[in-house]
């Protein structure tokens, strides 16, 4: 059985592994009660928003620790229209993420001028925390309690219903990213990962690349932020804070992410640990912390690894072990 | 606006801007020394904080200074072994890890000193007031500002004069350099870790009077210091206290003006000083 499953190739590992997610979901989603279902909606939102980040960070090799700003703006964006300016939901979800796209485009634009990987990282978290901080002050939006309103689409308004919504369009976006992160944009993508001076090199606009991979990434996280609010029904701080960006690159690292799948498992371990620990121990944090420290130490690669970069460091330590190779 | 209020304001703008001068000091120092980003300096300020509210309780408030900071440095130098393996890897490994360790020692303040919000008691040489020119001034915020000048100065000599900070601007410039003269690089970076860490401690210190904490703040406030970092430029030493001062400044008269959105003033001012000079408002163009 293992020995089959080596032999599968990337592609159909993955379409294995998303069958298998998909089934033991279905199948979870049947027989749960709404408190139940009311997590695994959260769990799925978060697999969105994990496999969203990942675009940017484990393929394109930047260090988003922003990507919870699409993630809250969108819902306060979609809240705000429907709760207080009373714009019916059909147009104001386009609407909303028009808005977060644009905002996308916008800091995009604005931290990838300095060309540095640091400055690209703090200055993302810089328009995070403004946003933060703005948000929990403005009165408009609620201040420190939020937005409130019954949000959910008609059609899906019970926790049933909504979770199947969830449901339905994570899946569509996770697809959708997947054929993105096959395409041969995705390819250049890596390059300027692996080796951005060679690319630069070859002739590849490597900043215009870096900005669509920002923006796309934006985009999803700002529809994850949208389920979520659905979920919720509701938008508060708390969705737009500097934590939720933190988790989404934590749901990579603990999942792999330089794998496709990887995000997806490490939002189902992250979101368990974050719904079900606090139940049986004040302490949940430390143990998260604790987590993180083995994997960043231990389990640089994450759970799962892709073929490609398992041949990759295969191919490294053979290097290696004939004392060639850089440190 | 009275001038002897203008003063006053001005006064404590300082003084908030020195504790966040400590903060960002020791974080520069990591980041344009070590490269690396150290998420648990929060938490390393905090730790201080509550530091001092145990010992200045049983011994007094002038060895808590010293005492505390030298704690907080001893944690980094734990963090900074677990951190050596990751260099020269992907940088977000080490973010990350410093993040986890900052979870970690939240979490063991909450276990030590409970979720309370505590404040202490000044010695009693600090709490009063001082006229100066007819206005009066708390002793224990020119205190504070004090200290930042001590370390401040300190700092710039150890940086600049002596054989140790030779050591460590040349560590900036060109790492493999310095390993290659034969210089233990791996000991420099866990003086620089401690330092860096130490420093943050001391604001806690400094910061234990004056307003009260609670040990899970100690993952957010690494994002409102950050903006400081930003104007000062991210790998210029020493454009940390300018920024500090200008920010700390720029909260104590906007609170003011503007009492309900003065908490965004940093960030914005960030956001801007991003658009005309995003290698920091205080760096210098490097010559080619």
């Amino acid at each position: 059985m293992i020995s089959k499953i080596k032999s599968l190739s990337q592609k159909q590992r993955d379409l294995l592994g998303g069958i298998i997610t998909v089934i033991v979901i279905l199948v979870a989603s049947c027989m749960a009660t709404d408190s139940i279902l009311d997590f695994m909606s959260r769990m799925v939102i978060y697999m969105l928003f994990a496999s969203a980040v990942n675009i940017i960070l484990g393929f394109g090799g930047l260090r988003p620790l922003g990507q919870g700003t699409y993630f809250g703006f969108t819902a306060y964006a979609y809240l705000f229209m429907v709760v207080r300016m009373h714009i019916p939901m059909a147009v104001a979800i386009p609407l909303a993420l028009l808005l977060n796209l644009l905002l996308a485009v916008f800091i995009g634009i604005v931290c990838l001028r300095a060309n540095d990987d640091m400055a690209f990282a703090f200055m993302n978290m810089g328009f995070n925390t403004l946003l933060w901080s703005l948000v929990q002050k403005m009165q408009i939006v609620g201040s420190d309690t939020g937005i409130t309103g019954s949000v959910r689409l008609p059609f899906a308004s019970s926790t049933k219903g909504n979770f199947y919504l969830c449901f339905a369009v994570s899946l569509i976006c996770i697809v959708i990213i997947y054929f993105f992160l096959k395409s041969p944009f995705a390819k250049m993508l890596k390059g300027s990962r692996e080796n951005i001076e060679r690319l630069t090199f070859i002739g590849a606009n490597t900043h215009n690349i870096r900005l669509t991979a920002y923006i796309v990434s934006g985009f999803f996280c700002g529809i994850a932020g949208l389920l979520y609010s659905m979920r919720n029904m509701g938008a508060f701080p708390a969705m737009i804070s500097t934590n939720v960006s933190l988790e989404g690159l934590i749901m990579c690292l603990i999942g792999g992410m330089y794998s496709f799948l990887g995000p997806i498992v490490g939002a189902a371990i992250v979101t368990f640990i974050n719904v079900q620990l606090p139940i049986i121990t004040n302490f949940y944090q430390a143990i998260f912390g604790v987590i993180i420290v083995l994997c960043v130490l231990f389990l640089r690669g994450g759970l799962l690894k892709d073929k490609s970069t398992l041949n990759l460091d295969n191919s490294r330590k053979k290097l290696f072990s004939k004392g060639g190779g850089q440190k | 606006m009275t001038v002897p209020f203008f003063f006053q304001t001005l006064v404590t703008g300082l003084s908030s801007g020195m504790i966040s001068y400590m903060m960002v000091a020791g974080m520069s120092l990591i980041i344009s020394g070590m490269n690396m980003v150290n998420f648990g300096q929060g938490a390393f300020f905090v730790l201080g904080t509550y530091l001092t509210y145990t010992i200045a309780a049983s011994i007094g408030f002038i060895p808590a200074l010293i005492i505390a900071p030298l704690i907080v440095g001893g944690l980094g130098w734990f963090v900074e072994r677990a951190v050596r393996p990751l260099f020269g890897k992907n940088m977000l490994y080490i973010m990350l890890l410093t993040f986890g360790v900052a979870y970690i020692v939240c979490d063991m303040m909450v276990l030590i000193w409970g979720y309370a919000i505590r404040l202490m008691k000044l010695p009693k040489f600090l709490n009063k007031s001082v006229a100066i020119f007819g206005i009066y001034f708390p002793t224990y915020y020119l205190f504070m500002i004090a200290v930042g000048i001590v370390i401040a100065v300190s700092f710039w000599f150890m940086m600049n004069k002596t054989k140790l900070g030779m050591m460590m601007r040349a560590i900036i410039k060109d790492r493999e350099m310095v390993a290659c003269l034969g210089i233990n690089v791996t000991k420099l970076f866990s003086i620089m870790f401690m330092l860096g860490t130490g420093i943050a401690g001391l604001g806690g210190v400094l910061n234990a009077p004056i307003t009260g904490m609670s040990p899970k703040e100690g993952l957010s406030i690494f994002a409102n210091v950050m903006p400081i970092l930003m104007i000062g430029g991210m790998r210029n030493m020493n454009g940390c206290l300018p920024a500090a001062l200008l920010v700390g400044l720029v909260n104590a008269f906007g609170a003011i003006y503007f009492p309900q959105y003065y908490n965004v003033i940093p960030a914005a001012l960030m956001v801007i000083c991003m658009f005309i000079r995003p290698q920091g408002i205080f760096t210098k163009k490097e010559a080619a």
